[in-house]
């Protein structure tokens, strides 16, 4: 062997050495420099009877936890227009098998087909608008909206000339009856005399049947301020068209600016904040710990939108009045309440608790008329 | 160096980038485990929240069985306030309703605006920084509430019923309300906590448990800074506005992580120095093997350069002794002619010229040969007394010319065959007395051979003292070096290459013997050698005398007085000067020569007729000797042709190597005539070799009258001849020899040259025969040579005229027959003394 080759065959030991060291070195560092402590990043999945561009209920509810889960830097899978039988099971199997750890079933409907998929996934925390179905890792959100109801029953109360105030409501159950006993208080609040006349729809979404009675409530009761409680602005429509006022719910109708200034105002819910307050709870831990969440306008959830310019300066003042004393402690569902039939409901030095009205609202508060 | 500086660089980088990883590393561990100790103290604030969590509830408890109460007995408000106070005094209990008349302990909406959450239906927990801490439970009928029943703790008593100091030793909690205000401290809380929890540090840390809080349950967050190590935590009280928050000592949380980081530590370290331990014994590999190599290296230039002089030396041999063949051939062929005294001298003072240069030239090339290793000894049987003898006929013949007294004294017990290399004792022995002569300008040198057998070895022990200039103490030291003369300034005017003594104590050293040398300076010194020869043959050496051996000068001297005309001999040399020095010196033996100056020439030759002898040069253009030889091997009826190789290349082990490569035998250029002669007369068939005399037949016949007519007169005065020997007797007696046996050949020579008017040849002839007469001592023929010489200068002369040319011929004429018959006369004279 030669010296050249000697000398290679040094060098060549030499750098391999070096480099196995330099190797060695970097993967310590690369181990260390890996954090174990890292979680990975978590994921919600919400559930949408519509299209996410729908507006009315689905938009705004996607709008809302969209905004949420960017401002949380949580990851959001959306699952849309789930309408059918085993459609919601379907959709939720796969938001788990995703690694949702939070899933939102965002529609009323979907409460009875999901209480037994709940328990299947312990694990994994349930959100629903339902109050009438529980499970242990399952939280009923929903926010007092009749706060925002009873507000807009006040405008009503004091915009009506004929007293005479339409409402298409869908059906007949807790969250519909809540809204139109609140609004009712409201109009009673301001004009004692008005009268609430309300039509049944029997579903969510039906715009003819909506639009239908919408028309009939303005012609046949004589409603000149009209509201409604159902998934599409149908109603709204048509009293746009008829040149009625009418009061929007769950968007703000004025957002568009085609119409015109009969749509008085809406009663709004913020749900990016309010799914902000969930997803925090959620990664607190909190969500499993109770069973249910009921915030409204004290925590700025629930609100009346920019009034149009119908709206009076002395309507206005009226109506922050009203809105500082039930912050202050005014409680809708308090003091003397009878319902249709004369049965005193709540005695004046009491309030109705929120179980009550959550669940067991199967009652609509005296003074409202039904258009058959 | 620069490699080492490379590797040394190298490790400095490397070990660099260690401690710079080593320290990201550690960075990265201390943050890991505090990342750990934060994780695990997280979740012990979890638990201490659940802790927290369940004291109030431990406090609402009573409120909601008195709700549940009153309740169904709306009666017993009042019985129902006492009995709250009752169970737990420092709980100002009270009872609202929804139109704000109280009962019991008073309060205000403002003071606790979470109180009429309670009327929702909801068990509420508020809290006033003033006042104190507010428990509310409602007190339902039915869908509704109608009361709100409430217990207030005031500030001063908190610690006392919520702290959470039980906990352990080390933790500090602290139960703080959402907006920041301290709402339950610890027990012995002071301002020294006060001053902690201002500290920056520590707020910037409970900053960052706040900003975790956000999205955990429970956070921890370590702190290093003014305070100390802590880690400071906190978590949100479940379904209160309460949290908790706190600290404890790193080192509470971290002491058996401080055991595990010190470990790994430890473990670095100790790589760290593994590695270093790695990197220096790798650099001092390096360098070794790269000092290693550079010995090596240089070894290997010096091996080549050596190499290369050993090469230089064999050409220059080669180079130099092709033109001294020529001169000392051309010169002994100048000897062989009747000359006129100086010319004579001239080229005798040339032929020992070219001796003493061939010795220098074979001086050099042994010491290179031992030098570069290729100095063989070829141990052999031989005869003492012959290499003696030898050594003695050459050394002699020098003391003679120096007016020196050559003695020798040989041990007469010794044993007289021996086995070891008799060509190198003899060369010793040469070296010695030749140095010993060379240095004794006058009195004696003296060679003593004496020895003591050992078993089958005999030690022999030659001593050779001189009576000359002697050797200085301080010069004994350097006597052995190479090229070394000593004491040059007294010794400038003495020959030589400063390599006799160098060569001979090298051969000594091969052949395991030893030299030593005495000296007194100015008064002589004695050499003495010994030398282990294997004996072969026990007879003694008995007496011993020179001259006691006629037999070599013999051998040396009769071959060459012989002639072969049959022989067939092809001369092969590409150098002209070197045929016609081999063809001239055979000229005398009558053999028929060929030249070939090729080997291709050579083979033709070879193919055409038959050889007995070709003298092969080795080194030729084109085939070499070699070659020739093993092409000329294959050629029909070759067997018979013998071959001996010239070269002027006298490296060691060639004689082997001819030999081997199927040579019959080799000569040595420059080679003599008589070496020539021997080696023809070894090797021709001996049928072809006739005694010269037989030849002129008729010549001895007419002889023998005059030679009895000379009788009365000493034609011959020996002591005369002899002193043209040197006053050897031994070299007269060759002389004589000669003479005789080259008489009858130079008669018939000159008889035919006068015959046939060759004047030149005849002038020649008869010059030679004057030189040589007076060699022998034989005057009369001397003159008469000389006489007849002038006659025919006379003759052959330019200016000389016709009538002087007559004169001279017809002294020329008259005198040819009384000078060859005297000629003949000495010549057999010569021969009968010669016997004697």
């Amino acid at each position: 062997m030669n010296f050249w080759q000697y000398h290679s065959l040094s060098q060549w030991a030499t750098r391999l050495i070096v480099s196995f060291i330099l190797i060695v070195l970097a993967a310590a560092c690369w181990i260390f420099s890996s954090s174990t402590f890292d979680q990975p990043r978590p994921k919600a999945g919400i559930v949408l009877l519509g299209g996410i561009d729908e507006e009315g209920w689905n938009a705004p509810q996607y709008r809302g936890i969209h905004k949420a889960c960017k401002a949380m830097g949580i990851e959001l899978i959306t699952k849309e227009r789930i309408i059918g039988d085993g459609a919601c099971t379907q959709a939720v199997n796969e938001l788990v098998s995703d690694g949702a750890g939070m899933i939102f079933l965002a529609s009323y409907s979907y409460s009875q087909e999901a209480q037994q998929l709940v328990r299947q996934y312990p694990h994994i925390a349930f959100g629903t608008n339902s109050a009438e179905c529980h499970a242990r890792n399952m939280t009923s959100y929903f926010v007092r909206m009749y706060q925002g109801r009873y507000l807009a029953g006040a405008l009503a109360g004091m915009h009506t000339k004929s007293n005479v105030i339409g409402y298409v409501a869908a059906m007949q159950n807790s969250e519909v009856n809540r809204g139109i006993n609140a609004f009712t208080l409201g109009v009673q609040q301001t004009n004692p005399a008005a009268r609430v006349v309300v039509m049944w729809t029997g579903n969510w979404q039906d715009e003819e049947k909506e639009a239908e009675e919408a028309r009939r409530l303005i012609t046949e009761a004589g409603a000149d301020v009209l509201t409604y409680h159902q998934d599409e602005p149908a109603a709204a429509d048509v009293a746009e068209q008829l040149g009625i006022d009418y009061i929007g719910y769950y968007e703000d109708l004025g957002r568009h600016g085609w119409r015109s200034d009969h749509a008085l105002t809406s009663v709004v819910c913020n749900w990016d904040r309010y799914y902000e307050d969930i997803i925090r709870r959620y990664l607190k831990g909190e969500l499993n710990y109770m069973d249910k969440q009921w915030v409204g306008m004290e925590a700025g959830f629930v609100e009346l939108c920019d009034f149009s310019p119908a709206v009076t300066e002395a309507e206005k003042v009226r109506l922050a009045q009203i809105k500082k004393d039930m912050l202050a402690g005014h409680f809708v569902f308090a003091g003397e309440i009878y319902d249709r039939q004369g049965r005193l409901r709540c005695r004046p030095d009491e309030s109705i608790r929120d179980d009550r009205l959550l669940q067991h609202m199967d009652w609509l508060v005296k003074g409202v008329e039904i258009l058959e | 160096m620069n490699n080492r500086k490379k590797m040394l660089l190298t490790i400095l980088m490397t070990l660099f980038l260690i401690f710079l990883s080593g320290v990201f590393i550690q960075q990265r561990i201390v943050n890991m485990l505090n990342k750990a100790a934060e994780h695990s103290v997280a979740r012990q604030t979890e638990d201490l929240s659940m802790l927290a969590g369940e004291r109030f509830r431990r406090f609402l408890t009573p409120l909601q069985t008195a709700a549940k109460h009153l309740s169904e007995h709306e009666e017993d408000k009042a019985d129902m306030l006492k009995m709250l106070v009752q169970q737990n005094p420092l709980g100002q209990a009270g009872l609202i309703d929804f139109q704000h008349h109280t009962l019991g302990r008073s309060v205000s909406n403002s003071s606790f605006p979470r109180l009429q959450l309670a009327f929702h239906g909801n068990t509420i927990i508020d809290y006033n920084p003033d006042i104190g801490i507010l428990l509310a439970t409602p007190v339902i009928y039915g869908d509704n509430v109608r009361y709100v029943l409430y217990q207030i703790y005031p500030i001063s008593i908190l610690p006392q019923l919520f702290a959470l100091s039980d906990y352990d030793a080390f933790t500090h909690v602290i139960i703080q309300y959402h907006d920041g205000t301290l709402a339950v401290p610890y027990e012995n809380y002071t301002t020294e906590d006060t001053k902690f929890w201002a500290d920056d540090t520590i707020q910037e840390g409970m900053r960052e448990v706040h900003r975790r809080l956000e999205r955990n349950k429970a956070a921890a967050v370590y702190t290093e800074g003014a305070e100390g190590k802590y880690f400071v935590f906190g978590a949100d009280l479940p379904q209160t506005d309460f949290s908790l928050i706190g600290y404890m000592p790193w080192s509470a949380v971290a002491g058996q992580i401080i055991s595990i980081y010190q470990r790994v530590f430890f473990l670095f370290t100790l790589m760290l120095i593994l590695f270093a331990c790695l990197s220096i014994y790798l650099l001092m590999a390096q360098t070794s093997v790269a000092e290693t190599e550079e010995l090596r290296q240089a070894r290997q230039a010096a091996d080549a350069a050596n190499q290369a002089k050993s090469q230089f030396l064999a050409n220059m041999s080669h180079e130099i002794r092709t033109p001294l063949n020529a001169i000392s051939g051309m010169n002994e062929m100048i000897l062989r002619q009747e000359l006129p005294r100086e010319v004579r001298q001239y080229a005798s003072n040339i032929r020992s010229a070219t001796t003493a240069l061939l010795t220098i030239i074979n001086e050099i090339l042994d010491f290179s040969k031992i030098e570069s290793g290729h100095m063989e000894i070829v141990p052999t049987d031989y005869q003492l007394t012959q290499v003696l003898r030898e050594v003695c006929t050459l050394v002699g013949v020098r003391a003679q010319t120096k007016n020196l007294d050559f003695r020798i004294n040989v041990d007469a017990e010794l044993p007289n065959g021996l086995h070891g290399d008799a060509g190198r004792l003899r060369q010793i022995l040469i070296n010695l007395l030749n140095n010993a002569i060379k240095y004794t300008p006058s009195g004696s040198v003296t060679l003593d051979i004496s020895g003591q057998q050992l078993k089958n070895t005999l030690y022999l022990q030659a001593a050779v003292t001189d009576t000359g200039i002697g050797i200085r103490e301080e010069d004994k030291d350097r006597l052995f070096h190479v090229f070394e003369r000593l004491d040059l300034k007294r010794n400038c005017q003495i020959e030589g290459t400063g390599l006799g003594l160098a060569i001979t104590h090298r051969l000594l050293t091969m052949m395991n013997g030893s030299i030593k040398v005495d000296s007194t300076y100015g008064q002589g010194s004695v050499f003495t050698i010994e030398l282990p020869q294997e004996i072969h043959s026990f007879e003694p050496v008995g007496a011993f005398s020179v001259n006691a051996q006629p037999d070599l000068d013999a051998g040396l001297r009769h071959q060459s007085s012989f002639i072969a005309p049959a022989a067939q001999v092809l001369i092969v040399d590409d150098n002209d000067m070197n045929c016609f020095v081999a063809s001239s010196l055979l000229k005398e033996t009558q053999m028929q020569t060929v030249i070939a100056h090729s080997g291709a020439e050579a083979l033709k030759a070879l193919q055409e007729k038959h050889f007995h002898v070709v003298l092969l040069d080795y080194m030729m253009p084109g085939m070499n000797g070699v070659e020739t030889l093993h092409k000329a091997k294959q050629l029909p009826n070759i067997g018979a042709t013998r071959f001996i190789a010239l070269t002027a290349t006298a490296i060691s082990g060639s004689r082997e190597k001819f030999l081997r490569e199927g040579f019959d035998n080799y000569l040595s250029k420059p080679m003599t005539g008589d070496e020539l002669s021997v080696m023809l007369h070894q090797y021709l068939p001996p049928e072809l070799i006739q005694q010269p005399l037989p030849s002129p037949a008729p010549a001895p016949v007419e002889v023998k009258k005059p030679t009895s007519t000379a009788d009365a007169t000493p034609l011959i005065d020996p002591k005369l001849g002899l002193t043209y020997c040197n006053n050897m007797q031994a070299i007269y007696d060759k002389v004589l020899t000669l003479f005789h046996d080259q008489s009858a050949d130079r008669i018939a020579q000159m008889d035919q040259d006068l015959a046939r008017d060759n004047w030149q040849d005849y002038r020649i002839n008869i010059h030679a025969l004057k030189s040589t007469a007076l060699t022998i001592g034989c005057r009369t023929l001397n003159q008469k040579a000389k006489e007849q010489e002038q006659a025919v200068k006379d003759y052959l002369a330019e200016d000389a005229t016709a009538s002087q040319q007559q004169q001279a011929m017809d002294y020329i004429r008259q005198n040819h027959a009384d000078i060859m018959n005297l000629y003949r006369q000495a010549a057999a004279l010569a021969t009968s003394q010669s016997a004697e």
